[in-house]
């Protein structure tokens, strides 16, 4: 069989041209993701303080529940710190020469008209650590009493300040002044491109970060000659039971940057959940490419079935023919998916999700494990493809007529009428839960829909087809009268042609729309909570905490709130099973909590948020089975375990989250330990300007503190959510061309088959422009039916949502986006129609009308 | 020439077919001239490469001759565009090929009635009735080509081709996928078209049974003509075929 496969291969080239380029492409996406996965688990970025330590010993970035296995943990979200006593222990490790702890605090340089220096975070240290860059001074020396300051080169530069001048510096609080006794250089630079240094004494520093005995890091200077590698793994051994990560090499950055960590942890979740959609939408692709190619090949395997071929050789024929043709296309798709590995790259990096210096790692490995996946999928897909024509019966396909037949197996029939259930079922999930899951079934919802319908494929689209007919006829003598004979009879192809430019719509709509719906729903809740007059944001990425104090003792006001926004892990725990998941929290003033916003409190009081309690959304309450007085278990965003009583329970969660904490405890667990806000209310009575002008006077105090109305916090500046809704769009688009490009595989192989009925019709007296026309009202029926159904099966799940959402299945976003969606996939589908037809119109009729089926 | 315009349905003078240019160059018809008389049934045969085919397309203006005319009752099609030649065709000759002659996705009443929806014209209902009555479907009308044999099919081709009242009809192999006993029941069919409609029939065969129902037939070699046979009987056109070397 493999000698007749690499004939017909030789022979019928064009033939495989579809099913080549579906692989290549699905193989690309594929390689693509695995280059993104693999480069979650190894890549990251250079260290840059910790570039002459082999070794870095950081607090546990991984939080775990209690009792859980080993792949139960979620990363953290704040910068976890660790005991300063792990020192000794760490230099006791044979091959380590000394083990520096690392202070690090947020400490901004004001400049001489009392700016910060910002552009980006600036970061105090002990003068100790200085040496793990290693940060050598310039000029003057190093810092000793408690009013000496060192500076980078760069930001000395940019603050414009000098050996001998006094610098004012911004920790956590009022301004500091400073001597500038040296300015230190890195053998790199003057400074760091992702961050300025300042250095103290050690004990300044100790001080400023208000915390003597933990530190941020403990990084290793080596012995000469010592393996860091070798080093890292001895240093873990002596540190074994200790909540710790200990990194070398490029994990180095990890400990450094919390964004670096985080990055590589979401590559490895995107780039898993893309893959594996990616690899679905192949399969798919793949299997109806091939179906097509070999749909057209009917005759020729009946041929063979009647000299004798068993059903067996010519599924054997089959799968040689497709896994010849996928070893190429797999080899070229792997390449093609380097370029679309660091595409995705570029393009996250452009839209903020990945910090710009996050560099891929590059193996053979992700490319070898998409080339293996691109010739499994082609493997299934030709089995699928394979099941007709290996049982035809050679008799009743060697006959003249190459009408299809109509019937579709009951099995077949009940799973996608099924699918279809199950798809509502999915759709009406955001009625009763609000979270990710919810917006996540809404996707899901639709894929079923489309699979369903596709399965269901010619009862539907013949449906609506039995009602489109009589209208065609009427509207177009010749070109209407004729499609609308050619898509009565043909259903199945129409269905073909159909399916994939619904999948395209559908999956877009509800892709786009449920994350706008979503986004309007927290916008108007936010909206709806927020009962602030204003709000008080610093320059520095954060507010020193007692700002609150300060504003609430500003006449006319009646109620100032800190407000910390931060990240909790929630822990799910079942009787065998646990899991944990980030879930958004906020710290905020319980006692004043209630004149700035609107929870919604349902059970207990907020005022008794103080201490080790909690409030909890009461959704997440209901979840976890919590009562008022209950102990609720979860870790904070640094890692730490919390076990805190819950005093009260509140209604609206969309907005800032499940978990409501005291500011002071929230704060305690934060990376920079300062408020996201402080959130102020007004006495009626008292004059709002006055009060607004007395706000901004604190100002003077805390530098790069402003003021802004209440409303403004109704856009809630959500980085993460937005570039969520970016790395959707980034993914989804990528996944969208590679079903456009199906498409129009799809719909040009679709038509090219039918040179012969194009060529009969010309014989008989049609005109190329009648044929041009028939086949342009062929394509507004498929594209209009894809449109339609891509439409409703939308629809459902995003009128679901709207109504879970924001309680009207009215939908939120732009209208533009759906005619762009729509428009594009009408241009899709009359441009690949069109030109097909035209290609096909360019053979004489007299030749076409001989040539083999 | 007024008389052989008057006379002749179809003809051909002088016509030179070369395909390609320089050494590759191809002579498929060289020189051939042949008038059709109407109501004549003429079959034309010849070995394969002998011009059978270009013959056939020249005639229908699908192809256009290097030199020599092509005339269709007296109008030149030589002097006609892409869009005049479909017109006429679909006017004035009808056509039957070897084999998928149907639109599947049609009715046997709709496939005959086609050309004339594409040229915007009503159907004949008497003339309707009566060709589907003498070639023999007419309880076949509401079926579908895929439920019909090889021989309907070509019996509904051929009641297409009829349906415009065509000045030529050009056969193509139109026996060519049929079994002798069909085939022989669709040639009697011509041949009554010929002899009571007075049906001008031009067929393309390389089976003299199919060449003896014609009232003479024409024979090509090289592309020229080599010779014609009035009154053909299987045994004479399959000598005189033996004697052109091969077929």
């Amino acid at each position: 069989m493999s000698f007749l496969a690499w004939q017909t291969i030789r022979t019928r080239l064009s033939g495989f041209v579809g099913a080549f380029i579906a692989i290549l492409f699905g193989t690309a996406l594929v390689a693509g993701c695995g280059i993104l996965m693999e480069s979650g688990i190894r890549a990251g970025v250079p260290t840059q303080r910790y570039a002459a330590a082999a070794v870095v010993v950081g607090g546990d970035q991984n939080v775990r529940p209690p009792n859980s296995d080993a792949l139960t943990f979620a990363t953290v979200a704040e910068q976890p710190a660790l005991s300063a006593s792990l020192v000794d222990r760490i230099a006791a490790v044979p091959g380590v020469r000394v083990a520096v702890p690392e202070q690090s605090f947020a400490a901004h340089v004001l400049d001489a008209g009392g700016q910060v220096v910002g552009g980006k975070p600036s970061l105090g240290h002990g003068w100790e650590s200085a040496a793990l860059a290693p940060f050598t001074l310039r000029d003057g020396h190093e810092p000793q009493g408690d009013d000496q300051v060192v500076l980078d080169a760069e930001v000395a530069a940019r603050a414009g300040v000098h050996i001998g001048q006094q610098v004012r510096v911004v920790t956590r609080s009022t301004p500091l002044t400073f001597e500038v006794v040296g300015i230190a250089t890195t053998p790199a630079g003057d400074g760091f491109t992702r961050q300025s240094s300042l250095f103290f004494s050690t004990a300044r520093a100790a001080a400023l970060a208000e915390n003597p005995d933990r530190v941020n890091a403990i990084g290793v200077l080596a012995d000469q000659g010592v393996d860091a590698d070798g080093l890292a793994d001895r240093v873990e051994e002596a540190l074994d039971g200790e909540h710790v990560t200990v990194a070398s090499g490029i994990g180095r950055s990890s400990v450094e940057f919390l964004d670096v960590g985080q990055t590589r942890v979401m590559l490895m979740a995107i780039s898993g959940s893309f893959g594996g959609y990616a690899m679905m939408v192949a399969i798919f692709v793949v299997a109806s490419t091939l179906a097509l190619t070999i749909g057209q090949r009917r005759r020729e395997f009946a041929l063979l079935r009647a000299i004798a071929a068993t059903p067996r050789q010519i599924r054997k024929l089959i799968a040689v023919e497709t896994m010849a043709v996928a070893v190429v296309a797999g080899l070229a798709g792997s390449a093609l998916g380097v370029a679309v590995g660091f595409g995705l790259r570029d393009a996250f990096a452009a839209i903020g999700v990945i910090p710009d210096d996050f560099a891929l790692a590059l193996s053979p490995i992700p490319l070898a494990a998409a080339f293996v996946i691109g010739l499994l999928s082609a493997r299934l897909a030709a089995w699928s493809a394979a099941r007709r024509p290996s049982s035809i019966n050679p008799v009743e396909a060697l006959g003249e007529a190459a009408v299809e037949r109509k019937r579709i197996g009951p099995v077949r029939t009940g799973i996608g009428w099924g699918l279809l259930v199950a798809g509502v079922g999915l759709a009406t999930v955001p009625l009763y839960s609000h979270g990710e899951a919810a917006m996540a079934m809404s996707v899901m919802s639709s894929l079923v829909f489309i699979i369903g319908l596709s399965l269901l494929g010619g009862k539907v689209t013949g449906f609506f087809v039995r009602v489109l007919a009589p209208v065609l006829s009427r509207v177009s003598r010749v070109g209407g009268y004729l499609a609308a004979h050619n898509t009565r009879a043909n259903t199945r192809r129409l269905a073909a042609a159909v399916t994939p430019l619904m999948l395209a719509v559908g999956f877009a709509l509800v892709n786009y729309y449920s994350q706008t719906t979503s986004q309007a729903a927290v916008q108007r809740e936010t909206a709806r909570t927020t009962t602030a007059d204003y709000v008080l944001t610093g320059a520095t990425g954060g507010v020193p905490p007692e700002v609150a104090r300060a504003a609430r003792q500003v006449p006319g006001v009646s109620a100032a709130s800190s407000q910390v926004r931060t990240v909790v892990m929630s822990f799910e725990i079942h009787q065998d099973q646990a899991s944990v998941d980030r879930s958004p929290a906020q710290g905020v003033t319980g006692d004043q909590v209630a004149g700035v916003l609107d929870l919604g409190v349902t059970s207990g009081d907020l005022r008794d948020l103080t201490g080790d309690t909690v409030a909890l959304s009461e959704g997440q309450a209901g979840w976890l089975d919590k009562k008022i007085g209950d102990e609720v278990e979860f870790a904070f965003g640094d890692g730490a375990p919390a076990k805190l009583r819950l005093v009260a329970t509140y209604a609206h969660d969309l907005a800032f989250g499940d978990y409501v904490l005291p500011a002071d405890l929230a704060r305690a667990h934060t990376t920079n330990r300062v408020d996201t806000a402080v959130l102020v209310r007004t006495d009626p009575s008292a004059d709002p300007a006055a009060v607004r002008t007395a706000l901004e006077g604190l100002a003077g105090t805390y530098p790069g503190l402003s003021v802004a109305d209440g409303a403004s916090l109704a856009a809630p500046d959500d980085p993460v959510r937005q570039s969520q809704f970016w790395l959707n769009l980034v993914a989804v688009g990528v996944i969208l061309g590679y079903v456009a490009i199906s498409v129009a595989n799809t719909l040009v192989m679709s038509t090219a088959q039918r040179g012969r009925e194009f060529a009969l019709l010309r014989l008989i007296g049609a005109t190329r422009r009648q044929v041009v026309r028939m086949m342009r009202i062929e394509a507004v029926v498929t594209v209009g039916i894809a449109i339609l159904l891509g439409s409703l099966l939308a629809a459902l799940p995003l009128a679901m949502l709207g109504i879970g959402f924001i309680g009207s299945p009215v939908l939120a976003g732009p209208l533009a986006v759906y005619l762009g969606v729509v428009g594009g996939a009408a241009l899709l589908g009359f441009l690949s129609l069109g030109v097909a037809t035209r290609v096909s119109l360019r053979a004489r009729p007299i030749d076409a009308i001989g040539l083999r089926e | 020439m007024e008389t052989l315009t008057r006379t002749y349905a179809l003809t051909l003078e002088g016509v030179r077919k070369v395909y390609g240019s320089g050494d590759g160059a191809v002579t498929a018809l060289d020189g051939v001239s042949v008038g059709l008389a109407r109501g004549s049934f003429t079959a034309v045969m010849g070995p394969s490469g002998s011009g059978k085919s270009t013959f056939l397309h020249c005639a229908a203006g699908l192809d256009r001759p290097t030199a020599g005319r092509v005339l269709l009752g007296d109008t030149d099609l030589g002097g006609l565009g892409e869009t005049k030649l479909t017109e006429l065709r679909r006017g004035r000759i009808g056509f039957v090929f070897q084999a998928y002659n149907l639109l599947p996705a049609l009715t046997v009443r709709q496939n005959i009635t086609l050309p004339l929806r594409l040229a915007g014209r009503k159907a004949d209902q008497r003339w309707l009735s009566e060709i589907v009555e003498r070639v023999g479907i007419a309880s076949r009308l509401d079926h579908r080509p895929s439920e019909l044999s090889g021989g309907q099919q070509q019996r509904v081709a051929i009641a297409r081709a009829l349906v415009g009242r065509p000045e030529v009809l050009l056969a193509d192999e139109p026996t060519g996928a049929l079994d002798s006993r069909t085939a022989r029941q669709v040639l009697e069919l011509l041949r009554t078209l010929v002899d009571s409609l007075g049906q001008t029939v031009l067929m393309v065969t390389h089976d003299p049974v199919a060449a003896s129902a014609a009232h003479s037939v024409l024979f090509l070699a090289d592309g020229r003509l080599a010779g014609t046979l009035s009154h053909p009987t299987p045994d004479r056109v399959a000598a005189h075929m033996t004697r052109l070397g091969e077929w």
